[in-house]
């Protein structure tokens, strides 16, 4: 039972943690809160479910999915951030509260409500172990997740470009006498994190196979809390974030209250700033 | 009057104070809060269901503002702890917390929330009529307006104005931030929950979903539309958000979208409100 | 080479800059030096780019490059070592050399280049692995030159790189400097607090006070004048090294 437990928080863990990494990178080099991270994925699983609905094509429809997700990412950084950027942090964070309510609004309006199921069958066979089960999916996710993990510390911390960009977060304007493109560096980073969030959503939608404009809303707080809780600003702190509150969560729901599920990522989260406000891995 | 603008009058007078309460901790002390609505939701609880108990409404009132300021307090205490940038964040957990718990308890009725509110009973009548209930709002609203202007210009206004500018600096002169910090919260949270108050015997039937993020976040826009600490600002913002769904109700499927796109707009071109003279760095001090 | 005619820049309402001219020819060390708080620090993120001027125009070689960006007036040959040293202090002693050399292409000569970058300062191939935040002052101060010179500069603007060192570390670090002059040809504008020093070392300097041009001369002039020894080099000041 406890195993199983496990199995699904890390699943849950897994897609919380690609969306904490996108918060936690664009709050670590531009300093602001995204509140509309769950939007984006929100727009990833809605590319990736029409377009397979459309073309029938899963690479087509995956590819679609985060290409959506990275246009709208784009256009948020365009729009609702690089006009603030330089002023009080109180601003970005209204401006991006009201990006947030206008694009799931508007999926509300283009989309309709109501949930979509994702439009593939699965593989029903799924793995024994130690008295736990996990699905293809389940396995999927997981894999495919940490494959992304990987690649994005691969990226930053191995090629000249990534290590500019976590220059750029640690001081732009000694990036800029380097000789860094510091807006592209802001772009990049948008790119990157709305591209994760992205594929979680696709994931999302292939897991519970109900993708709806309001989708985003609650993954995308819980990421947020899991980013901090891993320590704001830290890309393994995110993964390790992620992965804590998608199996406290599920460990918590089975063994002390189901129906507080969604409050544990926020206690956990008024706990962390309480106790430890740098979180687990955040340095100063 | 048309029952209809009563109705309207009555929201507006109810979310004034709302907006007024929440200006008092972002506007005169420079305390963000994203979770305010938890505040109006603890004090229309407590209110309802101190009536459906079989209590009078001046007890229900009374506590309604005093538990929610015990409750404001308790979360001033730790929350207060934590650096300035991580307070919004912490009153959105805060408010997502108790959202969560309202739909969770048996108490609160749950998910379907409080039916049978009694309505307001004064001197043994109860109150039945729009244009009565009205007027009380407005007598609440003219008292909050008054205490308002009174704090702004005392010593303790002048105490959060000097910690909303430089915190550090204002405990060099010797201000006690913590202490002046936790009172603007008790006493924003104190009229948060009058308006809960007054909001759960008018509509007679609450429920969580009322007292939410998105409510929070309202509140909040009404402040910052206004104008950060302003107090006509925060009049002319509860006024404004609550009136414009009504105007735009043929256009029910844009509003969130125009309401959205209205908060990027408002920070882009012109962050410090409509009656705000500052611009918000000069509030809230340098940008950090 | 360098010439900054009449440069304003203002801070919010302040008014830092007002008004100030000055050139640096190839191959010369010039000084800028002044109080605290003078301006002198603005001056130079004028020039490289981190600090918009107001009015006012700064020209390097042919073109005029007042509102170029940073990575532009890089690529054009001018880098600023900030104050401060300003490194990625969650990067390695070698990332920060790699990043230093962003903007170049050309491969092979950035690695030779690295190389010779160590073989300057000994200390930064022996460190290369280390966290650059957990070195000391002074290596610090080698490796923030060292990152700009990846960049190959012909104009290094060098911000207050005594500050905060052991003087035996500042000698090591005006002869690396003298050294770079010399057999590089590599121009210098060098804004220090610590006057006697800079003067020491430069061929010409600038006076700045509350952002005003207040002095210029060759070194000579500047250290017979009475003004500067009151200001600057103490009463009674007497030609130590000379």
């Amino acid at each position: 039972m406890l195993l199983q437990q496990l199995v699904n928080g890390l699943v849950a863990g897994c897609v919380y943690a690609l969306v904490a990494l996108g918060y936690t990178m664009i709050f670590g080099i531009l300093g602001i809160v995204n509140f509309a991270q769950g939007e984006i994925y929100m727009y990833g699983a809605f590319g990736a479910v029409l377009t397979l609905a459309a073309t029938g094509s899963l690479p087509l429809a995956i590819a679609a999915g985060i290409a959506a997700a990275c246009l709208v990412g784009v256009l948020l950084e365009r729009f609702a951030f690089r006009p603030l950027r330089g002023t009080h942090p109180l601003i970005p964070l209204i401006s991006a509260i009201g990006a947030s309510i206008f694009l799931s609004s508007l999926a509300r309006l283009i989309f309709g409500p109501e949930d979509r199921s994702f439009p593939m069958e699965f593989h029903p066979r799924s793995y024994q172990f130690f008295g736990a089960e996990i699905t293809v999916l389940q396995l999927a996710i997981i894999l495919v997740s940490l494959a992304l993990m990987v690649l994005l510390w691969l990226f930053l911390n191995l090629t000249k470009h990534g290590k500019a960009i976590m220059a750029v977060a640690m001081d732009s304007d000694a990036a800029r006498l380097s000789g860094i493109n510091v807006n592209a560096a802001y772009v990049t980073t948008f790119l990157l994190g709305s591209a994760m969030s992205g594929v979680a959503g696709i994931l999302m939608a292939m897991y519970y196979n109900a993708t709806a404009p309001n989708m985003g809303l609650l993954p995308g707080l819980k990421a947020f809390s899991a980013a901090i809780l891993g320590g704001v600003g830290s890309i393994p702190g995110a993964i390790i974030g992620g992965l804590v509150l998608g199996v406290a969560e599920n460990l918590g729901a089975a063994y002390l209250s189901s129906h507080f599920k969604d409050a544990f990522a926020f206690i956990a989260l008024v706990l962390v700033l309480i106790i430890r406000p740098r979180g687990i891995l955040g340095r100063q | 009057m048309s029952v209809y603008i009563l109705h309207v009058l009555i929201m507006v007078a109810i979310f004034a104070v709302l907006a007024l309460s929440l200006n008092i901790s972002v506007g005169f002390a420079g305390l963000v809060s994203l979770g305010h609505a938890a505040f109006f939701g603890i004090g229309a609880y407590t209110s309802g269901l101190i009536m459906i108990k079989g209590l009078s409404f001046p007890v229900a009132f009374g506590s309604a503002g005093i538990i929610t300021a015990l409750l404001g307090l308790a979360l001033a205490l730790p929350a207060l702890r934590v650096k300035d940038d991580y307070l919004a964040i912490v009153t959105l957990g805060f408010g997502i917390i108790v959202s969560i718990t309202f739909m969770n308890l048996e108490i609160t009725g749950g998910p379907d929330g409080l039916v049978g509110i009694p309505p307001v009973t004064l001197w043994g009548n109860p109150l039945y009529s729009k244009p009565g209930f009205l007027l009380l709002c407005g007598v609440v609203l003219g008292f909050m307006i008054a205490s308002m202007y009174t704090l702004k210009n005392s010593k303790i206004g002048r105490a959060w104005a000097a910690i909303r500018d430089n915190d550090v600096t204002a405990s060099f002169m010797g201000i006690n931030i913590y202490g002046y910090k936790t009172l603007a919260i008790v006493v924003s949270a104190f009229w948060a929950g009058l308006a809960g108050s007054l909001y759960a015997h008018y509509t007679a039937y609450i429920n969580p979903h009322t007292f939410g993020l998105h409510t929070s976040i309202m509140i909040l826009s009404m402040v910052v539309l206004g104008g950060i600490g302003s107090i006509p600002g925060a009049l002319l913002g509860a006024a404004l958000l609550t009136v414009l769904p009504e105007v735009l109700r043929p256009l029910a499927d844009y509003q969130d979208i125009i309401y959205g796109g209205l908060l990027v707009a408002m920070m882009v071109f012109r962050p410090q409100g409509i009656m705000g003279r500052f611009k918000i760095t000069e509030i809230f001090g340098r940008a950090r | 080479m360098l010439q900054v005619r009449n440069l304003h820049t203002y801070y919010g309402h302040i008014h830092a800059v007002k008004g100030v001219s000055l050139h640096v020819n190839p191959g010369e060390i010039v000084a800028l030096i002044g109080g605290n708080g003078a301006g002198k620090s603005t001056i130079l993120r004028a020039i490289s780019g981190i600090v918009h001027a107001s009015s006012g125009e700064i020209v390097w070689g042919e073109s005029e490059i007042t509102h170029l960006s940073s990575e532009r007036i890089l690529k054009r040959g001018i880098g600023h070592v900030p104050e401060g040293r300003r490194l990625f202090r969650g990067l390695s002693v070698r990332d920060n050399l790699v990043l230093g050399a962003y903007s170049r292409k050309d491969r092979d000569k950035v690695k030779k280049d690295l190389t010779a970058m160590e073989a300057l300062f000994p200390i930064l191939g022996q460190r290369r692995r280390q966290l650059s935040g957990t070195l000391s002052g002074g290596e610090q101060q080698m490796l923030a030159i060292a990152r700009t010179l990846m960049a190959r500069p012909k104009l290094l603007l060098l911000d207050e790189p005594s500050m905060g060192l052991a003087p035996i570390m500042v000698s090591q670090i005006y002869e690396k400097i003298k050294e770079l002059n010399r057999i590089e040809g590599l121009s210098i504008l060098l804004v220090e607090q610590n006057a006697r020093m800079a003067l020491g070392l430069a061929q010409r300097g600038y006076v700045v006070e509350t952002g005003r041009m207040v002095m210029e001369g060759q070194t000579p002039e500047l250290k017979a004048s009475n003004e500067i020894q009151r200001a600057y080099l103490g009463k009674g000041y007497r030609e130590v090294w000379e």
